[in-house]
């Protein structure tokens, strides 16, 4: 083999060692529980409109005294997770999300010309769901570990004053990116790194006005550490 | 037990009576005072005995009168909050304006009161304040009707009855309801959100056959039953005006949740109100002066301020279950 030869062959090596040693550090991380925790948001979505009607002597031809439209605002959230890996691509993962958005119901139209006037509450508003996540190895790009989840859970709300409780559920699916800051081969902690969520939250129960889900977007950023 | 007669209270076609029994709060109770002061006027007994008047009324039977009666009866009787029951006793001859100690239901011919459809009277205990005898007379000058999809050239009795066992309960009149004036001075209704409001929706109406949940939530507040205290809160405030008290203003707690409405007054001059009996869960509270009907079909008019706005409050109130809100104050404004 010529030297020339020789070189090319060492740079080959070279070039297929450095993914599998990115991919054997993944791997690794993968096979290791998880703690994250960050910030976001969680988009508004409306709740329902509600007529004040009264009864007139003619069925089925309403008086309406005046009207309302419900919506909870987008609200900042902060988000825990907890992930155990499965094995192979799979982990899951279980996250707990706490938000304090407000509640606006608008009403207008009265018939006896009260200003219109929207009235607001804030709400403590919690989240605790499972999912699993499926990292998308395929898609790994520029140290960015894409995944996608899905899964499900618990949503609790307490209106102001925290003396009324309303239950309900929470169906999500999304995905993010992974990134890994920093590794290391042994001790306690094992690595460190940033992740993005975007998940489409289906909300049911809780406080709501019109039967079936809302749909809320969250987006997220945390910081995460593996153990 | 010494007992004499109190007052009266009616529904009308388009005025009011004036009232001797005095209001106690919200929807409104009746009240009455005793030697150890006011008290609500309620029936001690769990099931009320009641008479049939034998007397008809054109194309109304006594057997007829007492069927719609029976089925208003049991219209409160269903409601699953509510504890107290009612029996028929039989007919009698008895007038549904004596003092006889009989609870007694009947047709009677009042030319003079040409607005007044039924009115219920009530006997009471001077010492406790309890109803020991209530009579309701439907006004015989008047056409009725017991068809069940009513008869528009009619009043519906079903309807009237139900109304006046309200009375008879000890609710007395809800303002939750929308009027005009008419040419000749009375009152239009153009729509009510109660049976218990003052004024009929008139001829052929036969929706107040059913009751709404401001006239669930006041008789359960009355006679409570089935955990309806312990399930259901109440909202606990002031309405001010210039910063002083407003007297008799309309209070009403709209449910964002289901659309419901309950709705009390302000009844001290200090301007605080409650309104009880609503599900837990948040409210638009909506504030309104009583200028839908006479204020003597619901109390006093002494010091009641009318001069006022229609105003919603800019929070959302939260009745919170066996218990009640925090005080808040609602400001509005003047005319």
């Amino acid at each position: 083999m010529s030297a020339t030869a020789r070189r090319v062959a060492i740079v080959a090596v070279l070039l297929v060692m450095v993914p599998a040693l990115a991919a054997a550090q993944s791997a690794s991380l993968l096979h290791r529980i998880e703690v994250a925790g960050g910030i976001g948001v969680l988009t508004g979505a409306a709740l329902g409109a509600q007529e004040a009607d009264l009864r007139t002597a003619t069925a089925g031809q309403p008086y309406r005294l005046f009207s309302s439209r419900t919506r909870m605002s987008a609200a900042p959230i902060l988000d825990l997770r907890l992930g155990v890996p499965l094995g192979g691509r799979y982990a899951v993962e279980v996250h707990t999300a706490y938000g304090h958005p407000e509640v606006r119901t608008a009403a207008s139209s009265d018939a006896e010309h009260a200003p219109d006037l929207t009235a607001v509450e804030r709400l403590d508003q919690y989240v605790i769901d499972g999912g699993l996540i499926v990292g998308l190895d395929r898609w790994r790009v520029a140290g960015l570990n894409p995944f996608v989840t899905v899964g499900g859970g618990y949503l609790r709300q307490l209106h102001e004053g925290l003396v009324v409780i309303e239950d309900g559920r929470v169906f999500f699916a999304g995905g993010g990116v992974k990134h890994t800051i920093h590794t290391r081969p042994r001790g306690f902690i094992r690595g460190i790194g940033a992740r993005a969520d975007a998940r489409l939250n289906w909300l049911s129960g809780g406080i709501h006005i019109d039967e079936g889900a809302r749909r809320h977007v969250s987006v997220s950023g945390s910081l995460f550490v593996v153990f | 037990m010494t007992r004499h007669r109190r007052g009266a209270i009616a529904v009308v076609m388009a005025a009011a009576l004036a009232l001797n029994v005095a209001p106690a709060h919200a929807y409104l109770h009746l009240s009455v005072t005793t030697a150890t002061g006011t008290t609500a006027l309620v029936w001690k007994t769990p099931r009320v005995r009641w008479y049939a008047s034998d007397r008809s009324a054109e194309g109304v039977t006594a057997s007829q009168f007492q069927a719609e009666i029976a089925k208003a009866f049991s219209t409160w009787e269903a409601v699953p909050t509510v504890s107290i029951g009612f029996q028929f006793v039989g007919f009698t001859s008895a007038s549904p304006n004596d003092e006889d100690g009989l609870t007694v239901l009947g047709f009677d011919s009042q030319p003079d009161l040409e607005r007044v459809l039924g009115a219920t009277s009530f006997v009471t205990d001077d010492v406790t304040g309890e109803i020991v005898e209530s009579d309701v007379f439907f006004n015989a000058i008047f056409a009725w009707s017991v068809s069940a999809s009513g008869d528009p050239t009619r009043f519906d009795l079903q309807s009237v009855a139900v109304h006046e066992i309200g009375h008879v309960l000890g609710l007395g009149h809800s303002a939750i309801g929308e009027t005009e004036i008419r040419p000749d001075g009375g009152r239009r209704v153009l729509a009510s959100g109660a049976v218990m409001f003052p004024i009929s929706l008139g001829r052929g109406a036969i929706a107040d056959r059913t009751l709404q949940p401001d006239d669930i939530a006041g008789a359960s507040d009355l006679y409570p039953d089935g955990g309806f205290a312990s399930d259901t809160g109440a909202l606990f405030g002031r309405v001010l005006l210039n910063g002083r008290g407003v007297l008799g203003a309309h209070v009403e707690a709209f449910s964002v949740a289901t659309g419901s409405i309950v709705a009390g007054f302000s009844l001290r001059e200090s301007g605080e109100f409650q309104i009880r009996g609503l599900a837990p869960g948040a409210y638009v509270v909506r504030v309104e002066p009583l200028d839908d009907a006479d204020i003597e079909s619901f109390f006093s008019p002494s010091g009641v301020d009318i001069n006022f706005r229609a105003t919603f409050y800019p929070r959302l109130a939260v009745a919170p279950a066996g218990g009640a809100s925090e005080r808040f104050d609602v400001t509005v404004q003047p005319k």
